[in-house]
C-alpha cells in the first residue's frame, strides 16, 4: 500500500471512530446532565445540552427514600448469590462435559444445554410465576430470583466453562497425575488456576445479566424483595416522572458494573479470547 | 529472471514499547540466476527483509532494485515475484491441476495454454500422476511440491521460498533438498531461500546471507563462511556439529605465538594468523575450531592436544567424541569404528590453518 | 528378573497401535525406542505411565503387576514432548510438584530442588515462570521434575526434538553423564536415529504394532533384521537396489543390470544356502567411496556419472548414476563435483545387506 493510500485510510478511520464515539457516548452524556438538572429544566420544550442550573442535590434526594438504598442492596444480594451459584455449578458441569462426555452423547448434551439460552425469556414468564408461587417461599423472595436467573446464566456458564476446559491442555492434568496427584487434587492444583481468567469473565457476564434484569423481577417481586430496576418507576410525583431523579439513580446503579469492568478488564479480554497460556 | 539489489534498506516497526528496528542498513547484491539463502535465528530480520523484497511490507528507507528498476512502490504482482510458503496454502476444494493453474486463471490466461503450462510444471516437479487428486489426499512432501509448482507456474523473475522445509521430517527434507537443487539447475531462476537451518542454506545456495540482530553479518559462499567467518556468531551458527569455542591467552615462546586455553590445552597458529594477532595487539582471544578439523588422524605439520574421553557417541555414519582437557569441554569427529571408552586418554590432531581466532571483545574474525 | 517388563501389551484406538508388544528393561538400563513419527511411541510410553488403559497384556514393575494401577499410584515419571510445565507456577514449584504431591516437608523439598537444579544448571531460574525461559531451559525443568521424584522408571518422550542442533548436542551429553538416570530403568523415545544410536544401551526399533528389532546401537545399525530397520536408521537413507544373485565361475555374484561383481566371502555361504535369487540390496552411503583405493579384498570399483552433489557441512552427499541405478554416497565436503562428471566408485561389498524382496527380512539372519 502506498503512503497516500495509507494516510487516507487513517483519516477515514478517525472520522468513522469519532462519529461512532459520539453516537455511543451521547446517551450517557445526556443521562449525566439530566441527572443534574432541576425538574423545571427537564421538561423544557427545547432540551438543553448543558444544565442551566446544576442541582447536585438530586443525588442526595434519591436516597431520601429508604427504598432506594434497599433496592441497591437487594440487587447486590440477588446478583452475587446467583453469580456464585452459576459459576459453581457451571464449572463442575463444564469440566464434566469437556473431559468425560466426549463423543456424540456429550456433544448433543452440550448443545442442548446451550440451546436453553436461545429462547426468548418472555416465553417462560407466566409459567415461572406459577411455578414459584407454588413454592413455600413464594415469588417475592430472594431465592426465587436467584434460582430463576440460573435458567439463563447456568447454560451460559456451563457452555463457556466447557470451552475453557477444552482449551486447557489435558497434558497438564496428566503431568499432575504422574506427579502423584489424584484427579481431584489435580483439578484444584492445575486445571482451576488455568481457567481462572475464564471464570472471571464468566462471572462478569452472569453478574451483569442478574444485575440488570427487569422483566422477571418486576413480575415476581416488588415488596419483600425489590431490585433496583423495579424501584426506578417509583420516582414519580403525581402523574409526572421525575426524570432527573431517575437518571441520577441510574447513574448510581451503573457504577458497580462499570467499576468492576474497569478493574477486571484484563480478565475479560483474556478470558473471552479463549486462549490459555501454553507453558 | 532478475538480479535483486538492496541499498541501505531499513525497516522500522511501531510497537507499544517504541520503534523496533527490524532490519538495519541492509546492503545486498544478488546476481541474476543466483540461489541465495537468507539465514539466521528467529527474530534476526530475515523475514522482514524477505517481505520487503516481495512487497508485503513497506520499506522504511533505502531502495530495492530488480535489475535496473526501483521496485519500492510496486505491489507484489507488479514486481513479478512468486513465493512459496511454509504452510503450503493450497486450496483444499480444488484438484491439484486447478491449484496449479489458479495463478494463471486469475490473470485470464486461456484454458489451453493453462493446461499446457500445468503439464510442464507437473512434469518438472514429478507430480503428473497427482493432478486429479485433492490436497487432502497428498502427503506433506507432495503438497510441498504442489506449493512450489503454483509459485513457479507464473514464471516469475524472482522466486522466494519462505522456510518451506520446516514441516518435513529428516528423510523428506533430504529428498526435497535435491529436488530444489535440480529445479534451480533446470530453470536457472533467481531464488531466495529463507531458513534458520544452516544445513539447508549451505546445501542449496551459491551464497548465503547470514543475519543476526537485524544486521547482515556476512554474505558469502560456503568457503567464505567456513574458513573466513566474519565473526564468532557466523562461525558458531554455521556448521554441524557446532564449532568448539575456547577463551585463550596469547603466549609468546621464542618468537612464536600460541593460544593458551588452560594448563592442559594450547593451540598453535600458522604464520598468517600469528601476524594478524600481533597486529591487532590483543592479549587474549576467542578460539574457534570445528569438530571436523580435529581428530584421531595425525596430520603433516599439524599440532596435537592431549584429552580425556568423556563420551564416545556412536551415530552410525560417524562418531562424536566428547572430550575434556583441563576444564575445557569440546567435540571431535571420528570414524564410526572408533572404539574408545570413557576415561581413556586420547591424542587429537589438528592443523593450525583451521584454527580460527576472534577478537576477545568485538568477536570479529582476526584470522 | 527385569525391572520393567511389558508382556504382550495391546492398545488401539480406531485401529490397533500396539499389537502384542513385549520387551523388558533392566535396572540402570537406558532403553531407546526409535521409530518414525506416528507409529505409536508416545502411546507406548503413556501405557507404561498409566495414562492409557491396556486392551490386553500386562505390565510388571519391580516384580509387581501394575497393569491396573492408576498413574498417580505407579512409581513412574514422564517428561512430555510438550514439556507440560504448569504455566502458573514458577520453575521451583514445577520441579517441586511431585514432592508436594507426596506431602514432603518444605526443608527436604528445598534441598532436593537445589540439588536437581544445580545438576541441570538451571538453579538461577527458580523464580521464573515457564513462559520466561527458553526451550532448552524448559526441557531441563521438565527433566528436573521427572528426576526429583525418584521413580522406578523414567519415561522420556522426545525430550529434545524441538530444540536446535546445538542445544540437542549439549543435552545429549548431559543425558550421557547424568548418574541419576543410570540408577533406574529409562525408556527414551525419539524419531531421531542418531540420538537413539548415541544414547541407548539397547535400542528398540518400532514398526507397525511393535518392536521389529531390539539390540545395541552397533547391532541395529550394522546388522538390521529387516529393510525397514535399515531404512529408518541412517542419513542419507540406505540405497535400496533390486538385484539378482547368480552363479558364475563357481562364485556367487551380484547381477545389477549389466554389472556383475562377486559377493563378499562372509556372505556367500549363507546366501547360497538361502536359495533366493532375487534380492533387495541394501548399501549404506558410507560404504560407497569415491576413488579407487580398495578398502579390503571385498571391494569392487565401478565407474559412474555424477547426478547431483551437495556439500552439507562436515561431509558431502552425491547422487551418482551407476549403469542406470542411482546411488547416494557420502564424500568429503571440500571438493566440488559437477553434474555429468565421471567418477569411480568403490563399493565395500563386505558391508552389503541382502533383503528378501517381499518380506524385507535380512537374508543373512535366521531362516
Amino acid at each position: 500500500m502506498s503512503e497516500s493510500n495509507y494516510r487516507l485510510v487513517k483519516i477515514l478511520l478517525l472520522v468513522f471512530l469519532t462519529i461512532w464515539l459520539l453516537f455511543t457516548l451521547f446517551p450517557l452524556y445526556f443521562q449525566l446532565i439530566t441527572s443534574l438538572k432541576p425538574v423545571a429544566e427537564i421538561n423544557a420544550m427545547i432540551p438543553t445540552f448543558w444544565p442551566k442550573t446544576l442541582r447536585l442535590g438530586n443525588y442526595a434526594g434519591i436516597f431520601a427514600d429508604p427504598g432506594s438504598l434497599k433496592s441497591l442492596i437487594d440487587s447486590l444480594i440477588v446478583s452475587v448469590c446467583n453469580t456464585l451459584l452459576s459459576l459453581f455449578l457451571g464449572t463442575l458441569a463444564g469440566y464434566a462435559l469437556a473431559r468425560f462426555l466426549k463423543g456424540v452423547i456429550g456433544e448433543n448434551l452440550a448443545f442442548w444445554i446451550l440451546s436453553n439460552r436461545m429462547f426468548p425469556p418472555v416465553a417462560v414468564l407466566i409459567p415461572m410465576f406459577f411455578l414459584f408461587d407454588a413454592t413455600p417461599w413464594g415469588t417475592d423472595s430472594y431465592i426465587s430470583l436467584i434460582l430463576l436467573y440460573l435458567v439463563f446464566n447456568l447454560p451460559l456458564a456451563t457452555w463457556l466453562m466447557m470451552v475453557f476446559f477444552r482449551d486447557a491442555p489435558k497434558e497438564l492434568e496428566e503431568a499432575a497425575y504422574l506427579d502423584g496427584y489424584t484427579p481431584l487434587r489435580a483439578f484444584f492444583k492445575v486445571t482451576l488456576p488455568l481457567v481462572f481468567p475464564g471464570m472471571i469473565s464468566v462471572a462478569m457476564l452472569c453478574w451483569i445479566f442478574a444485575w440488570n434484569e427487569y422483566l422477571f423481577a418486576n413480575l415476581l417481586t416488588g415488596t419483600t424483595v425489590k431490585t433496583f430496576p423495579v424501584h426506578i418507576p417509583s420516582f414519580t410525583s403525581g402523574s409526572q416522572t421525575l426524570w432527573n431523579l431517575v437518571m441520577a439513580f441510574s447513574m448510581v446503579a451503573m457504577l458497580p458494573p462499570v467499576i468492576l469492568f474497569i478493574l477486571l478488564r484484563r480478565y475479560m479480554v483474556r478470558g473471552l479470547s479463549l486462549g490459555v497460556v501454553k507453558g | 529472471m532478475a538480479s535483486v539489489t538492496l541499498n541501505n534498506v531499513n525497516k522500522i516497526y511501531d510497537s507499544r514499547k517504541g520503534p523496533v528496528h527490524a532490519v538495519q542498513n541492509m546492503n545486498l547484491e544478488i546476481k541474476d540466476g543466483e540461489f541465495v539463502a537468507l539465514l539466521g535465528p528467529s527474530g534476526c530480520g530475515k523475514t522482514s527483509t524477505l517481505r520487503m523484497i516481495v512487497g508485503l511490507e513497506e520499506i522504511s528507507s533505502g531502495t530495492i532494485h530488480f535489475d535496473d528498476q526501483v521496485v519500492n512502490d510496486l505491489t507484489p504482482e507488479k514486481r513479478n515475484v512468486a513465493m512459496a510458503f511454509e504452510t503450503y496454502a493450497l486450496y483444499p476444494n480444488f484438484t491439484i491441476a486447478e491449484n496449479l493453474g489458479f495463478p494463471l486463471e486469475v490473470r485470464g490466461i486461456p484454458e489451453s495454454e493453462r493446461r499446457q503450462k500445468v503439464q510442464e510444471i507437473a512434469r518438472l516437479l514429478r507430480i503428473t500422476d497427482l493432478l486429479e487428486q485433492r490436497p487432502g489426499q497428498l502427503s506433506g512432501g507432495q503438497q510441498q511440491r504442489v506449493s512450489l509448482g503454483r509459485a513457479l507456474i507464473r514464471d516469475p523473475a524472482v522466486f522466494i521460498l519462505d522456510e518451506v522445509m520446516s514441516h518435513l521430517d529428516a528423510h523428506l527434507k533430504f529428498q526435497m533438498l535435491f529436488e530444489l537443487k535440480r529445479i534451480h539447475q533446470s530453470l536457472g531462476k533467481t531464488m531466495i531461500y529463507v531458513t534458520h537451518d544452516q544445513m539447508e542454506a549451505l546445501a542449496l545456495s551459491d551464497r548465503v546471507a547470514v543475519m543476526a540482530n537485524s544486521i547482515l553479518q556476512q554474505f558469502g559462499d560456503r568457503n567464505d563462511l567456513y574458513h573466513r567467518p566474519a565473526n564468532r556468531f557466523v562461525a558458531d551458527f554455521i556448521g554441524e556439529p557446532a564449532t568448539n569455542f575456547f577463551e585463550a591467552e596469547i603466549r609468546e615462546v621464542s618468537g612464536s605465538l600460541s593460544l593458551q586455553v588452560n594448563e592442559s590445552l594450547a593451540f598453535e597458529m600458522d604464520a598468517n594468523r600469528q601476524q594478524a594477532v600481533r597486529e591487532s595487539g590483543v592479549q587474549r582471544a576467542i578460539v574457534g575450531l570445528r569438530p571436523q578439523y580435529i581428530g584421531l588422524e595425525p596430520l603433516e605439520g599439524g599440532g596435537s592436544v592431549q584429552t580425556e574421553l568423556l563420551v564416545n557417541e556412536y551415530l552410525g555414519e560417524r562418531s562424536i567424541l566428547d572430550v575434556q582437557a583441563g576444564s575445557a569441554l569440546f567435540r571431535a569427529l571420528a570414524p564410526p569404528e572408533t572404539s574408545a571408552s570413557r576415561g581413556e586418554r586420547m591424542t587429537l590432531h589438528y592443523h593450525p590453518g583451521n584454527v580460527m581466532v576472534f577478537h576477545p571483545e568485538s568477536e570479529v574474525f582476526l584470522g | 528378573m527385569a525391572h520393567l517388563e511389558l508382556i504382550e501389551i495391546c492398545k488401539g484406538f480406531n485401529e490397533p497401535v500396539l499389537d502384542r508388544l513385549s520387551f523388558s528393561v533392566e535396572k540402570g538400563e537406558f532403553f531407546v525406542v526409535d521409530g518414525p513419527s506416528g507409529i505409536g511411541k508416545t502411546t507406548l510410553l503413556r501405557c507404561v505411565a498409566g495414562l492409557e488403559t491396556l486392551d490386553g497384556g500386562r505390565i510388571m514393575l519391580d516384580g509387581q503387576d501394575v497393569t491396573r494401577e492408576p498413574p498417580y499410584r505407579r512409581k513412574t515419571a514422564m517428561t512430555f514432548e510438550s514439556y507440560a510445565l504448569y504455566p502458573h507456577l514458577t520453575v521451583f514449584e514445577n520441579i517441586a510438584s511431585p514432592l508436594i504431591a507426596h506431602k514432603t516437608d518444605p526443608a527436604t523439598i528445598r534441598r532436593r530442588v537445589q540439588e536437581v537444579t544445580t545438576l541441570l544448571r538451571i538453579d538461577h531460574l527458580l523464580d521464573r515462570k515457564p513462559h520466561e525461559i527458553s526451550g532448552g531451559q524448559k526441557q531441563r525443568t521438565a527433566l528436573g521434575r521427572t528426576l526429583i521424584a525418584k521413580p522406578k522408571v523414567f519415561l522420556l518422550d522426545e525430550p529434545i526434538s524441538h530444540l536446535d542442533a546445538k542445544i540437542r548436542a549439549e543435552l545429549r551429553l548431559q543425558f550421557h553423564t547424568l548418574e541419576e538416570l543410570r540408577e533406574v530403568a529409562t525408556i527414551y523415545v525419539t524419531h531421531d536415529y542418531a540420538e537413539a544410536l548415541s544414547l541407548g544401551d539397547r535400542i528398540g526399533v518400532m514398526g507397525n504394532g511393535g518392536l521389529v528389532q531390539i539390540g545395541t546401537a552397533h547391532e541395529v545399525f550394522l546388522n538390521p533384521s529387516s529393510l525397514f530397520v535399515a531404512r529408518h536408521l541412517g542419513q542419507p537413507s540406505i540405497n535400496e537396489v533390486s538385484a539378482e544373485l547368480v552363479q558364475e565361475s563357481g562364485m556367487l555374484q551380484v547381477a545389477l543390470g549389466a554389472l556383475k561383481f562377486p559377493v563378499a566371502g562372509k556372505h556367500a555361504a549363507v546366501l547360497q544356502s538361502r536359495n533366493q535369487p532375487q534380492v533387495t540390496l541394501g548399501i549404506r552411503p558410507q560404504h560407497i567411496r569415491l576413488g579407487t583405493t580398495l578398502k579390503s579384498t571385498d571391494s569392487t570399483t565401478l565407474s559412474a556419472k555424477v547426478e547431483v552433489f551437495e556439500a552439507l557441512g562436515a561431509y558431502g552427499v552425491m547422487m551418482a548414476n551407476l549403469s542406470g541405478t542411482s546411488l547416494t554416497l557420502l564424500t568429503d565436503s571440500e571438493s566440488h563435483y559437477s553434474a555429468g562428471e565421471d567418477v569411480s566408485l568403490t563399493l565395500d561389498t563386505s558391508e552389503f545387506f541382502y533383503f528378501h524382496p517381499e518380506t524385507g527380512s535380512n537374508l543373512m539372519l535366521g531362516a
